[in-house]
């Protein structure tokens, strides 16, 4: 499994390109365990507990999301690693998490509501034992205010998840790349 | 004069004498469809960035109003901004967004068109049409737009009688450079622009542009996180002492006070701009740079950046650059600038797609890149937290327009400063110094009526 799962390949090349290691079985246990941890991090989110995420989250984490652009088949990839969604890491999602909890933020007072479904999860053996590569489709509907119209947004994530020492998953990287060229939603005060 | 199908004259949707305007403007169909034909298809409005069409045959697909051009570098590495639209049937000619062709060909039926619009070929030429189409070749083209340039920001313009693009600019040329062209080499984005959508009218956006009232409420979280409003009882801090200025033809730009908003420690009274620039450069750029600024600019104009430098500059009816010297965005505590041009195509009466470009200094060394596009991503744009809450405000007042109660409301600008230009400001058009009050703004509405009624 060598092909381009991950727009940002490391440079250095010791570090095996992403999705390079073996496939997990989706009966193994580490799979299962993999599995767990995407759809508890989507429950906390869902519930708008953004300090619970926060603890799910490796101290060390790149958090981003390009832009898409609408290419044809043969010109190359259709997103965009020089313009990001987000572009974030501990500190910085720290910040709005911290926005969102503890100051007067209108965008996120009242919360809009959030689904996130995940599924197509697929696991690698990362290039450490303790790190695991893990693509998954997501869809996320979100309501706001009295609206009856829902905002969809799909994407497929390319994580990282590092099992701390005491067998904790976290989550250690998360490149988001969205569906849409347009985002068809007002803003991203939510995460993905 | 435009009469609305109830018998209202557009005229009348505006009390000058009250600074007035009605908020149905916001609702009508009828209204979104003469701003479509009388301000979207005779404006300049902005297209791409030059530095996304390095090269010859570089082409982006974007939107002026609701039609689709493409903005394409020629061999001889002019600009042609061309509508989207075959002159042979109407298909969409260019399906990507972006990409590099050495002609467009139709998928159609396989008209041909070169970087500049001209009609090349057709298939089966012959015994389709004789010599009919090499006859009308020059009457085939795809329809072109005049363009402009501005800070590498290509501007288009559908109408060929227009005013031309300096002459749109006028007096904001000056202030527009002294934020913008201020390098040797200038600046460059750093990719395609975001895009997202809103569920508001793009005039709510437009005129909001020179509206500073509105930070210390509606941004009242950016002061909590210690970006805005470092003293929430003092206007100074939530930028709101300084200078606005207007022009009749609807521009705006907002300059915040830096004597009272920045702290120069160190620095005496009589310190040269240069050194006060050096101390705390503008928006992207380092010291290295200012030392070029006296290449490029005038007195005037790095003495405006070094006292009193543009925030927000607003061009009508569709464009806007911000440039914002030091924000958070990180629990590390560091500030760093927000560099973005923007533009907004109105889908319909109460949607508009919003563009955002992000800018650096072409000579920016990579940390200052990498500082300009992490800072201004986490502050503005779609999940900028500052502009996060102005999506708020937008979506809410188009959320009261939906009644025929809510929508027979007013937008009020009676808080005026008036003409007040200070004797060492070297700016021109309509200035109004002190406490951002709404003069900018209803220059802006002015304006629009002039467009909408005559």
């Amino acid at each position: 499994m060598t092909e381009t799962l991950n727009p940002d390949q490391p440079s250095d090349a010791s570090v095996p390109a992403f999705g390079a290691g073996r496939r997990l079985r989706a009966t193994e246990p580490r799979y299962m365990e993999v599995l767990d941890f995407l759809w508890e991090e989507a429950s906390v989110l869902d519930r708008d507990d953004l300090i619970g995420w926060k603890a799910m989250l490796d101290q060390a984490i790149v958090y981003r999301m390009p832009v898409c652009v609408t290419r044809k088949r043969h010109s190359g990839e259709s997103f965009e690693t020089a313009t990001m969604h987000f572009d974030e890491d501990y500190l910085s999602i720290a910040f709005r998490i911290r926005r969102f909890v503890e100051t007067q933020a209108w965008a996120a007072d009242p919360p809009t509501r959030a689904r996130r479904f995940v599924t197509g999860v697929r696991v690698w053996q990362g290039a450490t034992p303790d790190v695991f590569d893990v693509t998954s489709s997501l869809l996320l509907v979100r309501s706001a205010d009295d609206d009856y119209r829902t905002d969809i947004l799909t994407a497929e994530r390319f994580d990282r998840v590092r099992f701390a020492a005491d067998g904790t998953p976290l989550l250690r990287d998360r490149k988001i790349i969205a569906d849409q060229s347009t985002i068809g939603t007002h803003n991203l005060a939510v995460f993905l | 004069m435009p009469r609305l199908k109830d018998g209202t004259l557009v005229r009348d949707l505006f009390n000058h004498d009250k600074r007035e305007v009605q908020l149905r403007v916001h609702h009508d169909a009828e209204i979104f469809e003469l701003e479509m034909e009388r301000i979207f298809a005779k404006s300049w409005l902005p297209v791409a960035h030059e530095s996304e069409i390095p090269n010859p045959g570089d082409f982006v697909r974007r939107y002026m109003g609701q039609d689709s051009c493409l903005v394409v570098r020629g061999d001889d590495g002019r600009i042609s901004v061309l509508l989207n639209a075959c002159s042979h049937r109407g298909m969409a000619l260019c399906r990507e967004e972006k990409g590099r062709a050495a002609n467009f060909k139709c998928p159609y039926h396989g008209w041909a068109f070169s970087k500049e619009g001209r009609f090349m070929a057709a298939p089966f030429e012959k015994q389709m049409y004789g010599d009919q189409l090499r006859r009308d070749a020059d009457d085939l083209g795809l329809v072109t737009a005049k363009t402009g340039m501005l800070a590498g920001m290509i501007f288009a313009n559908w109408d060929h009688d227009a005013e031309s693009f300096q002459d749109y600019l006028g007096d904001f040329a000056w202030y527009l450079q002294a934020a913008l062209e201020r390098t040797n080499r200038g600046l460059e984005v750093v990719g395609p622009p975001q895009r997202h959508i809103m569920r508001a009218n793009w005039k709510l956006l437009a005129e909001q542009l020179a509206d500073g009232y509105h930070a210390r409420a509606l941004h009242q979280s950016a002061g909590d996180m210690g970006t805005l409003g470092h003293n929430p009882n003092d206007p100074a801090s939530w930028g709101l002492i300084g200078i606005n200025v207007s022009t009749p033809g609807g521009h705006t730009l907002r300059c915040i006070d830096m004597r009272l908003a920045y702290n120069f420690e160190g620095l005496s009274a009589e310190s040269t701009a240069e050194q006060r620039l050096t101390a705390i450069p503008p928006p992207g750029a380092n010291p290295e740079m200012v030392k070029e600024f006296g290449q490029n600019l005038s007195d005037g104009q790095i003495a405006l950046i070094a006292d009193t430098p543009p925030l927000v500059m607003g061009l009508f009816p569709g464009t806007d650059f911000f440039t914002l010297m030091s924000v958070s965005g990180s629990e590390d505590g560091s500030h760093g600038p927000v560099m973005v041009a923007r533009t907004w195509i109105p889908r319909a009466p109460d949607l508009f797609e919003m563009l955002t470009w992000i800018l650096v200094e072409k000579d920016a060394p990579e940390e200052l890149r990498e500082k300009t596009k992490r800072t201004t991503v986490r502050n503005f744009g779609i999940s900028g937290y500052i502009e996060q809450d102005d999506a708020e405000a937008w979506q809410g007042i188009q959320k009261s327009v939906q009644g025929p109660i809510g929508r027979k409301l007013t937008g009020k600008y009676q808080a005026q400063v008036g003409i007040v230009k200070p004797d060492d400001f070297h700016g021109g058009g309509d200035v109004h110094a002190g406490f951002s009050r709404d003069d900018a703004q209803w220059a802006w509405w002015k304006r629009y009526a002039e467009v909408m009624s005559n």
